[in-house]
């Protein structure tokens, strides 16, 4: 509790009063001091009575159903005095830092009366993608007299969860239809749609074939019927894996390896939903699967897709732009040099040997953890049916595990689309003409060339991304077989 | 519960004055001294603003300060004067022209706070003479010496001690419990 500026000056004209009587000696004037240090004292106890007394309920609504990074979202909050005493002062809702208040004010300064109601309203700008929590409610309180204050903080929050620009939907929206994301496979459900017969095989023809699949040709040099055979072939179940790790999130430069990948995962998503391929939604991070959207083709699939992915966990940027990760082989990782540039904070340090060290135990052939994991999960469930897997990750914290996951793939006859988000074409150059750095770079680039060597070696296709690469040009560098 | 509005208080104002003005004694000086004060105490009274009634208050307590000659708290008619004459109208001017943004105030404005300064006050008038009285037990005939300083001096301690007692208690945290978080939206 502290003392207001008429407090103060009261204050300081008791204690001129008390000199003024011991200077004239005339107790009138410590009596007159006394009077006003009464009214102190009886301020001071009654306002700590009120605070403790204190009765509010908030509540606080969204008044928007989605809420997108950049976009105001809405918000109504009610305060109702359950208490007895009156509560006088500025009320302020607590925003996020990352918000901005785009209409209205989220500060109003009133006297709640007992058993009243206060309401306010303003809007917000969540200036990034994830969690914005509004921590609760800050009272600058005054007392009766006006002779103290006390910041009081009821924390009843909200927790907003926006959602990604609104650009990348309307990208979204725009591709489908126009761009197809085409991976055809054996179709063993009559569910899924049927695009074509493919030529399988040649045999012996069996009473009731068609007579345009007999093979004529033949007639004459075999002295027998031969019927061509044909298997079906349909949209593969496309389940798309982002990886949220914290690499993922690290915010090196422009922009978050994790919102670029969002962000071509809603659009990929639609693009693929838009061609009648069922498609799903994963979220992965080091050790587990954060959430999920099975692969399906119904009419909410998108909403869901959607909702699953407002979960991505937001992206962080490094303090002093210092943590650097560096791409090294797990198994016999680099000495670092004394006189090297990057100074990985050891916050980072300690996660990457974490998860190294997690990745090293795991040799068998469990469940596993995290996408090689959710990869086993769908398999099992699929009865066999062909999948399509398209992993967005930057190799960096998940490696072992997608690596993993291709392995599983290869075993089983399904497929993986590996994006890699290539990490140094999301962070900000440094002076390349050192030779430190270039060295840096060429030693990344010749890793991540023996990445990609494993991955085809394993069967799965690999693109590696920037910044600048959109979806569009993802889809149609697929298309021409440069994956 | 009765609540005092604005007449009442209004009525409460001028009884102080009227007090203040019975002890102070009339002259043309301390009168205009006391009615330009009780003037800025009305106005804020009336535009329900704290801070003329503050200065208001401040005029009229240093006028009748200046105006009523307390030189000791050992005799009875003069601490009669103290506490009727000077502490309780203060008192109340201050309750009234500090409460001036209210449109009305509770009647019971808290039992205990109220006790405990009434209690508090008359302690800090009433504390030279116990001091006295303590002292002579111990040390006889110093009450005969004590001067108009010392007692200034033992109200003062008196009256900081108390106050600091009364204040120690901290005001506790927000009384209102974190409830549950709502689900993200």
């Amino acid at each position: 509790m502290r003392s207001s500026l008429l407090g103060t000056v009261l204050l300081t004209f008791a204690i001129a009063f008390a000199f003024a009587g011991v200077l004239y000696s005339n107790l009138s004037w410590i009596v007159v001091t006394v009077g006003i240090l009464c009214a102190f004292t009886y301020a001071h106890m009654r306002f700590t009575a009120e605070i403790r007394r204190t009765d509010l309920e908030i509540e606080r609504t969204v008044l928007d159903e989605m809420i997108l990074a950049d976009e105001p979202v809405g918000i109504k909050v009610a305060v109702l005095n359950r208490g007895q005493t009156a509560i006088r002062g500025t009320f302020e809702d607590l925003i996020s830092s990352d918000c901005t208040i785009s209409a209205g004010q989220n500060r109003v300064t009133a006297v709640l009366p007992p058993r009243s109601l206060l309401t306010m309203s303003y809007s917000i700008t969540p200036q990034k993608r994830g969690s914005h929590n509004i921590t609760g409610m800050k009272i600058e309180r005054e007392d009766a007299f006006g002779l103290y204050l006390e910041d009081q903080i009821i924390t009843q929050g909200t927790v907003l969860s926006a959602h990604t620009r609104k650009e990348s939907f309307q990208t979204a929206r725009k591709m489908a239809g126009r761009e197809h994301l085409e991976f055809s496979g054996v179709s063993r459900s009559p569910a899924v749609v049927l695009r074509e017969l493919e030529f399988e095989g040649i045999r012996e023809y069996v009473a009731g074939d068609r007579a345009r699949d007999i093979q004529w040709k033949i007639l004459p040099k075999l002295g027998k019927l031969m019927t061509k055979t044909y298997r079906k072939e349909g949209v593969l179940q496309t389940m798309i894996f982002v990886d949220s790790g914290r690499s993922m999130r690290l915010e090196a430069y422009t922009v978050a390896k994790v919102d670029h990948a969002l962000d071509l995962a809603v659009q990929l998503s639609n693009v693929l939903l838009s061609s009648l391929h069922p498609a799903g939604v994963a979220i992965f991070d080091e050790v587990k699967v954060l959430g999920k959207a099975n692969p399906a083709l119904g009419r909410h699939q998108f909403e869901k897709i959607t909702r699953v992915l407002r979960s991505v966990p937001e992206s962080f940027r490094a303090k002093d732009a210092e943590t650097m990760f560096v791409e090294k082989p797990a198994a016999n990782p680099q000495p670092r040099t004394k006189n090297s540039q990057t100074k990985p904070s050891e916050n980072a340090d300690k996660f990457l040997s974490t998860v190294q060290g997690l990745s090293k135990t795991r040799r068998g052939k469990g469940l596993g953890l995290g996408l090689d994991g959710a990869i086993n999960d769908i398999i099992a469930v699929s009865k066999g049916r062909e999948q399509l897997f398209i992993v967005i990750t930057d190799l960096l914290s998940s490696r072992e595990a997608v690596i993993a996951g291709a392995r599983i793939c290869q075993r089983t006859g399904n497929r993986m689309l590996v994006i890699h988000t290539y990490d140094d074409w999301y962070r900000k150059q440094g002076d390349a003409s050192q030779a430190e750095e270039i060295e840096r770079l060429y030693g990344n680039v010749s890793q991540s060339l023996k990445v990609e060597g494993l991955f085809r070696a394993l069967g799965a296709s690999y693109i590696r991304i920037g910044p600048a690469d959109t979806a569009s040009g993802i889809v149609r560098a697929i298309r021409r077989g440069r994956a | 519960m009765t609540r005092f509005g604005k007449i009442g208080r209004a009525a409460i104002v001028l009884g102080a004055a009227a007090d203040l003005v019975a002890f102070s004694g009339v002259s043309v000086l301390k009168l205009t001294g006391i009615g330009v004060g009780i003037a800025l105490a009305m106005l804020g009274l009336a535009y329900a603003y704290r801070q003329p009634g503050a200065i208001g208050m401040l005029m009229v307590s240093a006028t009748a300060a200046a105006s009523i000659e307390i030189t000791s708290l050992q005799e009875v008619r003069e601490l009669l004067t103290a506490v009727i004459g000077l502490l309780i109208p203060v008192s109340m001017l201050a309750w009234v022209s500090l409460t001036a943004e209210e449109d009305r105030i509770e009647r019971h404005f808290r039992g205990r706070p109220l006790a405990l300064t009434s209690v508090y006050g008359v302690l800090c008038v009433l504390s030279v003479p116990t001091t006295i009285l303590v002292l002579s037990f111990f040390v006889t005939g110093v009450s005969m010496r004590i001067t108009t300083m010392a007692e200034a001096a033992i109200v003062l301690l008196v009256a900081v001690a108390g106050g600091l007692l009364l204040t120690f208690e901290r005001s506790a945290p927000a009384a209102v419990v974190a409830a549950a978080e709502e689900e993200p939206r």
